[in-house]
């Protein structure tokens, strides 16, 4: 008899805890366990930024603003663009081999007194002990 | 002759430097100081104080006190959503309302967010760590009734020197069970401002 009752009892113990768990309070939608598992599953990704302000700003049109914006803009491109400059002080487009592409010619094919370094014109002033 | 070119010369500089120096001065929080006609501390706070009163003499208190048989209803902050043109902190002015929910003792409020990441990275800690009887337990914390959430936004004309901000901030308080909305507060300030 002992052997029968065990099973049975355990039986009954689980389909007890199994009912609770999927009983509805009432008016609950059935399929609340869909929604459930989908939001349990984002739950912390969601909520780890309450209490703080989510920035979606916008940039309003400002014609104050727009100037002084343009303005710098322009003083960084400025400065870029003296940067570049100072870069490139002995570089001389004209002898890049493809304005001209004779200065791709060898050294010797044509007369040349200051050897195959045409951009002296451009090199930067030197100071008299240099 | 020496002697007096060396003195006021010294005292040009002296005053040159006094000319240059930065000064500051304390001044009352609640004075009224606009200077680029941005989103300051006055708008703050005449945002928080309009909200703090509003959300505080709604009937949304009386009603889930009448509903739930004395008790206090529980308030979790959620996000405040700044779609405006400037960068706003809401936490300046949604802290002065979480101050008067506490001081008021009308309302309870939970912690929510990172901080409340950090209550259970402690707890955590304290399985392992903490003596059993001074061991907080998992599971019993106090889930809220309703959530408080926001948006702040603006609207800006201007043309050539002049400009109109416009601000519009939204604080609801929705019931999370019902999803049920159960209070709007709003604030609009309007600026006019002229370069």
């Amino acid at each position: 008899m002992k052997t029968y009752l065990l099973p049975l009892l355990s039986i009954l113990l689980i389909s007890g805890i199994a009912n609770a768990q999927t009983e509805l309070a009432p008016n609950q939608n059935p399929n609340y366990t869909v929604s459930r598992d989908k939001y349990m599953k984002m739950a912390d990704s969601l909520t780890q930024w309450h209490s703080t302000t989510l920035q979606n700003t916008y940039e309003a049109i400002d014609f104050l603003a727009d100037r002084e914006k343009a303005r710098t803009d322009r003083r960084e491109f400025r400065q870029q663009l003296r940067l570049e400059r100072a870069r490139w002080n002995n570089y001389n487009y004209q002898n890049d081999g493809y304005f001209y592409p004779s200065y791709n010619y060898p050294n010797n094919s044509y007369y040349n007194p200051y050897g195959n370094n045409r951009n002296y014109r451009w090199q930067r002033n030197r100071f008299w002990w240099w | 002759m020496k002697k007096v070119i060396l003195v006021s010369l010294s005292f040009i500089v002296v005053l040159a430097f006094i000319g240059c120096s930065r000064k500051v001065t304390r001044i009352d929080p609640a004075e009224q100081v606009d200077i680029s006609g941005r989103w300051n501390n006055t708008d703050s706070r005449l945002v928080a104080e309009d909200l703090t009163s509003k959300i505080l003499g709604s009937n949304w208190i009386t009603d889930h006190i009448a509903a739930k048989s004395g008790q206090r209803p529980v308030v979790i902050v959620g996000f405040v959503d700044n779609k405006s043109h400037e960068h706003i902190d809401a936490e300046t002015f949604v802290k002065d309302v979480e101050n008067s929910f506490i001081t008021s003792q009308k309302v309870r409020l939970v912690q929510g967010g990172k901080k409340r990441e950090e209550l259970r990275a402690e707890k955590a800690d304290q399985q392992t760590n903490a003596s059993v009887s001074s061991m907080k337990k998992f599971g019993l914390e106090q889930g809220a009734d309703f959530i408080l959430q926001g948006s702040v936004n603006s609207i800006v004309d201007s043309h050539k020197r002049k400009k109109v901000n416009y601000y519009q901030v939204n604080l609801e308080l929705t019931n999370i069970q019902t999803n049920e909305v159960v209070w709007i507060g709003e604030k609009k300030i309007a600026k006019y401002i002229k370069n």
